[in-house]
């Protein structure tokens, strides 16, 4: 019975310890696989090659991991991670233990059941509240970081590894007596603490090295925005002055009554003058009715995206916008899933339409995004659904996460609807407001 | 049969686009009762006020150089009038339609430096006209204000009622829309017909839009493809249903 018994608890512990921190848990059939893998290494290989089982696990570890492609870098640093912690789990109780006199133990070796409950409770807890506090799912930032960083995070996690396992291997070949196994326990938990601050530490600076640079594309586009204004002024200005032209050359024709000449002149300049003025640089003068900037620099550069598109397109603002009572990153990053699949869909489309809309109410920020769009073959509330797109080959998260944000959120409404135009509508309601029956037939 | 209000400060397009509607009518065989032109939003309220008119048409500058713009003045006539059709007249920069329709409904639009002024009023009353002759059809229909107007959606073109927890929000979807409201399933019960059952805690189905029951999984599968959940209380009272409504 133990034999069975132990190598399942065995294979429970290494499955948490390597799985405990990773942003994604593995599902259905990886989880599985995992676990009997564990259990097969856990129930033969101890006796055979004793403590050599410790790399061995390791190693099915980051084999499993390379398996699943995703986010290949995040899961090997987190889940050897969560190795090392759970090593420091283990010297931690191992040394109150040993006073009591329990004999050593290795991580493979016959574990008194108590003991693998215990570290198995422990080990739980201590992820359970780490992922509180550190959010599992940020670590994804390891990989917007640069390349130099990346390898330095991992060639850590790797020496750190290698030095407790060999440390293990070794302790245990010299039979763990009690000075090596106090001094070890604090040695090594020491370690491996500072090694985790280290990490934090460097989170922390990696995000704030992250919103520097969401900081500087939001200056450089509102940059680009500004020498585009200046340029539309020049051409206002030049265009004032053929306007003045044109006018004192009309006054002469009309006193000197030269009604064919007049013709002639408005028929060849006038005509001309007006192509001058239209075009979709005047679109952009009307962000300055926008006034949050970052919205103003987001919906910048859409519309130059657009525009590289070859897109017909048309925005509207009437009123200034000032205020949203709404997040503004997380309202930027709405914004800009629902801008780039309808620019997308407009592009593959003949007609390329676009049209964007904000419209201010008294209860509400509204923003209209209609584009022109081919035939969509699933209903329109799958479009939400993890997975699912008009793309091929395609992710289809865009509108997944648009729906996670939003679920949140009780005074924001996403609405999608079709026809001869897609429309996407999102609703920001002014928070003070309160609603009259909104039902009626 | 319309009762045509224009509204621009300069007298030269007042005249302009009476000439041109009463041309354009002619030619679509409308017959137009009363052609009234203001120079000042103000009279075509006062106006308003005194005849109360259902039923007509109005073609309003959006820039009246005064204390009320167009849109102020459509959104006015639009609270008194809820069934009228309101056009806006208007340059190409100025043209907003989209805010034009979202706020006041507005129905259509001219652009006065378009070469085709002719063809667009022609446009106009066609679709006013179609829309009248269309409105005796007029199917049930669910009307929910949605962040400062209304969206329409067509009784038999819901498929169903979902509520959202975390936010106390309900999506409802039909054919052509997914639309989030802020409702919730008891108020919309009482404006649903029989045809709608709660199948779940947070779901109302149209029972006359399932295709297939889902016995084991507890699901109803809709027409178009559509998953609706059912809870296990209530999976054998929707089943009852479905199968009534089947006769």
């Amino acid at each position: 019975m133990t034999s069975i018994l132990l190598p399942v608890l065995t294979s429970a512990l290494l499955y948490i310890s390597f799985t405990g921190l990773l942003p994604e848990s593995p599902k259905g059939r990886n989880r599985l696989l995992m676990c009997l893998g564990f259990f097969l290494i856990s129930r033969l290989l101890p006796e055979r090659i004793g403590y050599l089982s410790i790399p061995v696990n390791i190693a099915f570890n980051v084999i499993c991991l390379l398996a699943q492609k995703k986010n290949f870098l995040t899961n090997v640093v987190m889940s050897l991670s969560g190795f090392l912690l759970t090593v420091m789990i283990n010297y931690i109780f191992t040394i109150p233990m040993k006073y009591l006199g329990y004999s050593a133990f290795t991580l493979h070796g016959k574990y008194p059941l108590p003991f693998l409950l215990v570290q198995i409770a422990a080990t739980f807890l201590l992820f359970c509240i780490l992922r509180r506090l550190v959010r599992v799912s940020r670590s994804a930032l390891i990989i917007k970081s640069p390349r130099s960083i990346q390898l330095l995070v991992l060639a850590e996690i790797l020496i750190s590894v290698i030095v407790i396992t060999v440390n293990i291997i070794y302790s245990e070949k010299a039979g763990y007596p009690m000075e090596i196994l106090t001094y070890n326990g604090i040695l090594i938990s020491f370690f491996v603490l500072s090694t985790v601050i280290l990490f934090y530490c460097l989170y922390r600076i990696l995000r704030k090295d992250y919103d520097l640079v969401l900081k500087q594309q939001e200056q450089d586009a509102l940059n680009d925005y500004l020498l585009r204004m200046e340029s539309l002024y020049e051409d206002m200005r030049l265009f004032r002055h053929d306007y003045m032209n044109i006018l004192s050359t009309l006054r002469y024709y009309i006193e000197n009554n030269d009604m064919p000449a007049l013709k002639n002149y408005y028929d060849t300049k006038i005509t001309d003058t007006g192509k001058q003025l239209s075009g979709n640089d005047f679109l952009i003068g009307r962000l300055g009715n926008m006034k949050i900037t970052e919205i103003k620099g987001l919906l910048f550069t859409k519309l130059i995206a657009a525009q590289n598109q070859s897109l017909q397109i048309s925005l509207e603002i009437r009123e200034p916008v000032c205020e949203i009572c709404m997040d503004i990153v997380k309202l930027s990053r709405i914004l800009g899933i629902l801008l780039d699949n309808a620019i997308e869909a407009s592009s593959s489309t003949l007609d390329k339409q676009l049209c964007i809309a904000v419209i201010t109410g008294e209860e509400a920020v509204v923003f209209l995004i209609e584009n022109s769009c081919n035939e969509i073959p699933i209903p329109l509330s799958l479009l939400m659904e993890k997975g699912k797109s008009t793309k091929l080959c395609h992710e289809g998260l865009g509108l997944y996460n648009v729906k996670q944000i939003t679920d949140h959120l009780p005074n924001v409404f996403f609405s999608m609807s079709s026809g001869s135009l897609f429309r996407q509508t999102l609703e920001i309601r002014k928070e003070n407001h309160s609603y009259d029956f909104p039902v009626s037939m | 049969m319309i009762s045509l209000f224009l509204c621009d400060d300069e007298p030269v397009w007042l005249d302009r686009l009476s000439a041109l509607a009463e041309e354009a009518a002619f030619g679509l065989a409308l017959e137009i009762t009363q052609l009234k032109t203001y120079t000042r939003p103000q009279q075509l309220l006062d106006h308003l006020r005194e005849h109360p008119c259902s039923c007509c048409v109005y073609l309003l500058d959006v820039d009246l150089k005064s204390q009320i713009s167009g849109l102020e003045l459509a959104s006015q006539i639009r609270f008194a009038n809820p069934r009228c059709f309101i056009l806006f007249v208007t340059t190409h920069e100025e043209m907003a339609f989209k805010t034009f329709e979202y706020k006041v409904e507005a129905l259509d639009y001219i652009i006065k430096d378009s070469g085709s002024l002719k063809e667009q009023i022609y446009r106009c009353l066609k679709h006013i006209q179609d829309l009248m002759l269309s409105t005796g059809a007029a199917s049930n229909a669910l009307r929910i204000r949605s962040g400062g107007s209304y969206i329409l959606i067509p009784l038999e073109e819901l498929l169903f009622l979902e509520t959202i927890k975390a936010s106390h929000k309900l999506l409802i979807h039909s054919s052509r829309e997914c639309a989030e409201v802020s409702a919730s399933l008891m108020e919309m019960q009482e404006k649903l017909n029989d045809s709608f059952f709660q199948c779940h805690k947070a779901y109302i189905v149209n029972l006359k839009r399932i295709k297939e029951i889902r016995r084991t999984e507890k699901l109803l599968v809709m027409d178009n493809g559509e998953l609706c959940p059912c809870s296990f209380r209530l999976f054998a009272e929707t089943c009852r249903r479905f199968l009534a409504l089947q006769k």
